[in-house]
């Protein structure tokens, strides 16, 4: 307590009654005094710090803390990424730490023109991670500042990008319609950045995913962007945001490539984009959505010269037209993926003759089959949306977990005939080599029965059949209780009884009520009890039936059910409506 | 099998394995080739050095940082503060231990500990005001007047978006 004075020892001469200059001399020692006083119980507030047990923890360890607090508020929401700075408000000790771990202020995030000033102040000469969103001054994101409306994040943007030769991330999302600002912006990505490792260039429309016919907000990086390159950069992804194809960041040691959403003049021929995939061997992950010329069909489309060899792909995502999807995967050399998702755009089939087209869907589905580590364990229609494939198996009668390793799906742009679709998924099936599945799901797909009969119900190995929301399942019905010879396999006996391993059956919302058309007229359920009736005579008892969600079920049936199966699991929930069906069908039964 | 003396003169009989995982202890044994010798460790007391073989056994034939592994966990990683659950319970300890356990870490070298600690402070960090923060770890709040006002507008920067 050397500074601190007894209170016998305070003592001063001046008075109320004293004049004003020995009053006011008075004053300024009592501040001097005070001031004096504060600044001693600071320092034993210093000293009650020190004692803290996280104070034996040095500033190396604690700048660690800090940075696992900041990292922690990254994925925060935006409303909230900022409060991590509260370590720097807690005392002292822990301000200067944080003040002088540069690293610890590379993120920008707040786009206050000071506070961007700050930052970039502390972060010293650290590579910069900067994440900004451009917002049309419409949706409020502007100030007047010096008599001036400026858009404060576009201004403290422009001051960033100035450090573009130390920023390591660079991420800017476009909101609704701001194309001016982002262009402006665009425009400054013309220095050097030998440190940029990942560049994110999204504009987001505030529009439904799946307008299509709308005035998209595309923006353009400029031919004099990056003129030196970006010699570490990894990862590329510009969406509604196209790039000259000739651009140096098209390196050969990207890592994870995203080109989605290109203006049509801006799209790429096949020839081109192979000719591109040849240069970029270390790509992992590959992802073009509607970045390709749009062919007529699949003639039109000059053979490219070469094959491009992706050694280290993983994961494919293509959205084309059917006839450049096919083409494309078909030049395309790549290992085993984990993910490899199609998404065909129909509008050339509309006016096609669909017999010309079958050939694609063949040729796309037999380069699909490249990716895949071993044969097809589970297969998933879905319905009017496409099919999933997956080369593992899940527990039980379960989907497997995870992703599938294939997905197919139609464009949701468009309206495409049930028609053309149907035809679509047995032309892509019929390629699918199906001999070692063991688990199918049929979801929202009618089929008849030369469908079931011919492609399903001679496999050997289909232990788990699930079908759900089938608006019609007559012809399963059909094929179940016969034997393949009925179809025209040839064979006879119990080795061609239709679905012969079959020990599972999944039925999801069906209407088991609905007459089946036969003479006498029968139910679904009753020809579904005569079927699993047929099944157990012959030797071929079915495991387990589950039941769910179906109509026309009640506990008379299911004791029936139970004397023909070794195990009835019904869920006793007798109505299901439509409308929380995302993949709903044309009938609604409540 | 190696010994090790802590600073409480306690000594540790651990196998080479589970105790390499300490980079320091594995340099050191690699420098003086197969010896009895007893390793001190005059900064890590015996309490202290009990939980820390606890946690190199459990981690035992784990594969450890490399040099490389390292360079690009620095500069692509992401510390998230997720934990495991056999960790988590490992490190439920009080301050004081678990600002000694970080202390013995980053002595010892053992990179995924001091991970742990580090990340299990930010946690207890996380989410909270300057003020909880201050109660949680007994610190007074020893800011100038200026200092204060600094922070005050800083708040405002920071939250202005």
């Amino acid at each position: 307590m050397d500074g601190m004075k007894p209170h016998s020892e305070i003592s001063i001469s001046a008075s109320a009654f004293s004049s004003q200059a020995t009053r006011g001399t008075a004053y300024a020692r009592i501040k001097h005094e005070i001031e004096a006083s504060e600044a001693v119980i600071r320092e034993w507030k210093g000293h009650h710090n020190r004692l803290s047990l996280i104070s034996r923890l040095p500033p190396e360890i604690l700048s660690i803390v800090f940075k696992c607090v900041a990292e922690a508020f990254e994925t925060a929401e935006e409303s909230e990424n900022h409060r991590w700075v509260g370590v720097s408000h807690v005392c002292k000790h822990w301000r200067q730490v944080a003040l002088q771990c540069p690293s610890l202020w590379s993120t920008i995030f707040s786009w206050h023109p000071r506070w961007t000033k700050e930052v970039l102040a502390r972060s010293q000469m650290s590579p910069l991670t900067v994440k900004a969103t451009i917002q049309h001054p419409a949706n409020g994101q502007y100030k007047i500042v010096n008599g001036e409306i400026t858009f404060t994040n576009q201004t403290s943007l422009l001051e960033v990008l100035q450090h573009l030769s130390r920023i390591r991330v660079l991420s800017i999302l476009q909101i609704a319609s701001a194309r001016d600002l982002v262009s402006h912006i665009l425009d400054k990505l013309d220095a050097a950045a030998p440190l940029l490792q990942t560049l994110i260039i999204v504009s987001h429309q505030n529009l439904g995913e799946y307008e299509y016919n709308v005035a998209l907000p595309y923006a353009e990086l400029p031919a004099t962007s990056f003129p030196h390159g970006a010699p570490l950069l990894r990862t590329l992804e510009l969406r509604l945001c196209s790039l000259p194809w000739d651009s140096p960041l098209l390196t050969c040691d990207l890592t994870s490539l995203t080109l989605s959403r290109f203006p049509p003049d801006d799209q790429v021929s096949i020839q081109q984009i192979i000719a591109i995939l040849c240069g970029l061997p270390n790509l992992e992950t590959l992802e073009l959505t509607l970045v390709i010329i749009s062919s007529p069909s699949r003639a039109a489309i000059p053979a490219p010269p070469k094959l491009a060899h992706l050694p280290r792909l993983t994961s494919l995502h293509i959205e084309a037209d059917i006839f450049s999807c096919a083409c494309l995967l078909s030049h395309m050399d790549y290992p085993v993926l984990i993910r490899n998702q199609v998404v065909w755009t129909c509008s050339s089939i509309l006016g096609t003759d669909f017999a010309s087209t079958s050939s694609s869907f063949h040729e796309l589905s037999r380069n699909l089959l490249k990716g895949l580590k071993g044969s097809i364990s589970c297969l998933r229609a879905l319905g009017p949306i496409g099919f999933q494939v997956w080369d593992s198996l899940g527990e039980g009668r379960a989907l497997p977990r995870g992703s599938a390793q294939i997905v197919v799906e139609r464009s949701l742009y468009g309206n495409l005939p049930a028609r053309i679709v149907r035809q679509a998924m047995t032309e892509m099936w019929s390629v699918l080599p199906l001999h070692n599945l063991k688990t199918l799901y049929i979801e929202n797909l009618d089929m008849d029965r030369t469908v079931w009969a011919g492609r399903f119900a001679s496999l050997q190995s289909l232990e788990n059949l699930c079908v759900r929301r089938a608006a019609s399942v007559q012809g399963l019905l059909d094929v179940l209780s016969g034997g393949t010879e009925d179809f025209g396999s040839g064979n006879a006996g119990d080795d061609c009884l239709a679905f012969r391993s079959l020990r599972h059956l999944m039925i999801i919302k069906w209407n088991l009520d609905d007459q089946d058309g036969s003479r006498p007229p029968q139910t679904c359920l009753g020809r579904l009890v005569e079927c699993l009736e047929e099944r157990r005579k012959r030797g071929r008892v079915l495991h387990e039936i589950h039941i769910e969600h179906c109509v026309g079920v009640n506990s008379q049936a299911i004791g029936e059910l139970a004397e023909v199966v070794d195990k009835v699991d019904w869920d006793e929930l007798r109505s299901f409506s439509a409308v929380s069906d995302v993949y709903g069908t044309s009938r609604a039964w409540i | 099998m190696v010994l090790l003396v802590t600073s409480d003169n306690e000594q540790f009989t651990t196998e080479k394995d589970i105790v390499e995982r300490s980079v320091l202890i594995k340099n050191m044994l690699e420098d003086v080739g197969e010896s009895d010798q007893p390793i001190p460790l005059p900064n890590v007391s015996s309490s202290v050095l009990k939980k820390v073989l606890e946690y190199c056994e459990h981690h035992r034939g784990e594969p450890l940082p490399t040099a490389d592994s390292e360079q690009s966990q620095d500069e692509t990683r992401k510390r998230t503060t997720d934990i495991s659950e056999w960790d988590q319970k490992f490190i439920t300890v009080d301050q004081e231990m678990l600002f000694e356990i970080i202390l013995a870490a980053n002595y010892l070298d053992i990179k995924s500990l001091l991970d742990v600690g580090c990340k299990t402070v930010a946690n207890m960090i996380k989410g909270k005001t300057p003020e909880e923060i201050r109660k949680l770890f007994n610190i007074v709040n020893d800011f100038t007047p200026e200092e204060e006002a600094q922070i005050k507008k800083e708040n405002e920067w920071a939250e202005d978006r």
